[in-house]
């Protein structure tokens, strides 16, 4: 099957202001992904993670290397063109919009006529249990509640690619369990394409068909690893216990290794 | 998604009867306290002018007598009027000018660097000075009057202009633009959101000080205008028309104050969270 998406080579350095120095973030990253597929990067933090999804999402142009999806280098592609769905690591709602306009707002970005706009949002506000609280503020409700607003508006705009950035990792486990679920339902229903971001590899191993997993700065793939357990899953499945460990031991001795072939 | 998840995650609406009072109770009650509070003022007025005699202190009677007599000779609308021009176009060239200096000043780091010296140095010379070199400059004329009302002005509006462009959320800017959201809307729909509350920050703390740089620019080169009444009747001494003058001056400025610009504020704030003191 032809790769959604597709990364070649990529390297991204920042630079210092108008200095020469820079830092170099990310190193030859490679992947390919297919449509459909659920895939996790899982690195330590500042390994680039975030990085790479700003690339992929449009929002960062200056990087070395080829980004294609379906097929098309993505600096030839008109921004209008993509449709994406971004959830950020925080909410990153309009704080003077309610739920149900924060949605129509990207609703109507993406061009869909306002009629239209306000009852897919109340569809997808319903999705994600909010009914209800179409008309609150976003101050109005608790920070699991204002992440949902934000799967919700990601999801309205029916995108072909998801991008989460570490979308759970501010909220308590069990309000994250059960946006994983609900993420998990929403994909098995619309089977979006799914680059989702994380430190957590509980999670990372729940949720995905793939793990990419990251070194350290500066930030390259060093392993795939195929989750290859049936769904639905459960979160006290011993198989997912023992792959996750497995994953967890690599890493551990992945870094150790650079650790002592740097110290050397 | 399983129910029992659902549940635990707790997003269910319930209203539910609170003990606090209603909205418009609330508002009532205020309303009341405001008008309470005036009247104290002028009884405690009145009981002042009953000790003191009336060369010093007119009571409120005669104050309001004087007034209306202004009032029905015309004498209120022509001056007033003149006054109300000033200020007009003064505040508008002020915005214009603080708010064009403040965004450029919040873009562009290196404006930054140079600018804020010259702000700093524009608010601290006082009002006087851009008064008197103004009608030195320009002759004791009107585009004199509003040149140096808007000078006063404009550096305050400037400040706070800059500080709302460099508060802008690009976080939020960046949630548009994966959204395929045009210039256009990102402009009207994230980012002038967002300075609003600095606007009108801005106008308030410029119109407050606005009308005492008017009346005073008035009082020094201008042929009418409140500020030229007050001047006139005080050269004459004539206590209960100073009072009368300024009380009247008092009562529009409140006026719009209160009613124009702080309902204005309510209505476009109603998403941020009431702040209770
Ligand atoms: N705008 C920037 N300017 C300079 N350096 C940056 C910038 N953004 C990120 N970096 C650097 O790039 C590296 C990768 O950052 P990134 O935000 O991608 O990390 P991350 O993997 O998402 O980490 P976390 O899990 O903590 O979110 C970091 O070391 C950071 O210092
Ligand atoms: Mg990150």
């Amino acid at each position: 099957m032809a790769a959604h998406i597709e990364v070649r080579n990529l390297r991204k350095v920042f630079q210092f202001g108008s200095s020469k120095r820079g830092l170099l973030a990310l190193s030859e990253v490679n992947f390919a992904i297919k449509p459909g597929e659920f895939v996790c990067i899982l690195g330590p933090s500042g390994c680039g993670k975030s990085t790479i999804l700003n690339i992929l999402g449009g929002l960062d142009a200056t990087y070395e290397g080829e980004v294609l999806v379906d097929g098309v280098s993505l600096s030839s592609t008109p921004s209008q063109k993509r449709r994406i769905g971004y959830i950020f690591q925080e909410p990153r709602l309009l704080p003077w919009r309610s739920v149900l306009r924060n949605i129509t707002f990207a609703l109507e970005s993406v061009g869909h006529p306002r009629s239209a706009a306000r009852e897919t949002a109340q569809s997808f506000i319903n999705l994600v249990g909010l009914t209800g609280f179409e008309h609150h503020y976003p101050y109005q409700l608790s920070g699991g509640m204002q992440q949902r607003t934000s799967i919700a508006r990601a999801f309205a705009v029916d995108p072909d690619i998801l991008y989460m950035d570490e979308p759970f990792s501010s909220l308590d486990e069990i309000t994250a369990r059960s946006l994983r679920e609900e993420l998990l339902e929403i994909w098995r229903k619309t089977h979006k394409t799914i680059l989702f971001v994380t430190h957590n590899s509980m999670e990372a191993t729940f949720l995905s068909d793939r793990i990419f997993l990251m070194t350290r700065r500066p930030g390259r793939i060093y392993e795939e690893v195929t989750v290859d357990l049936p769904r639905p899953r459960a979160l006290d499945d011993p198989r997912l216990f023992a792959l996750n460990n497995r994953i967890v031991t690599n890493f551990l001795s992945t870094i150790g290794e650079l650790r002592g072939a740097r110290g050397a | 998604m399983r129910a029992d998840v659902r549940e635990a995650a707790g997003a269910h609406l319930e209203i539910v009867e609170t003990q606090a009072m209603a909205r418009s109770t609330v508002i009532m009650g205020r309303s009341l306290a405001k008008v309470a509070s005036a009247i104290l003022i002028v009884l405690v007025w009145w009981l002042l002018a009953l000790t003191l005699s009336p060369d010093v202190l007119p009571g409120p009677l005669p104050t309001f007598r004087v007034f209306w007599n202004n009032l029905i000779t015309g004498q209120l609308h022509t001056h007033f009027f003149a006054t109300m021009i000033r200020v007009g176009l003064g505040f508008l060239f002020a915005m214009l000018l603080g708010i064009l200096a403040g965004t450029i000043m919040g873009l562009y780091q290196r404006v930054e660097l140079v600018a804020d010296l010259w702000v700093m140095v524009a608010l601290t010379i006082p009002g006087l000075c851009y008064t008197f070199l103004s009608f030195m400059w320009f002759g004791l004329n009107e585009a004199a009057a509003i040149i140096a009302i808007s000078i006063t002005v404009f550096p305050s509006i400037t400040i706070n202009m800059w500080e709302g462009v460099k508060d802008i959320d690009s976080r939020l800017i960046d949630m548009s633009k994966t959204f395929q959201a045009s210039p256009l809307r990102r402009f009207f729909q994230v980012i002038i959101p967002q300075i609003l509350p600095y606007i009108l920050a801005a106008s308030r703390f410029g119109l407050g000080l606005i009308w005492k740089v008017t009346v005073l620019i008035e009082l020094i080169g201008m042929g009418d205008g409140v500020g030229y009444m007050l001047n006139f009747w005080f050269q004459v001494y004539d206590m209960r028309q100073v009072l009368a003058w300024t009380l009247f001056f008092t009562i529009i400025m409140l006026v719009i104050e209160l009613g124009i610009l702080k309902q204005v504020e309510n209505r476009i704030f109603a998403w941020r969270p009431r702040i209770k003191v």
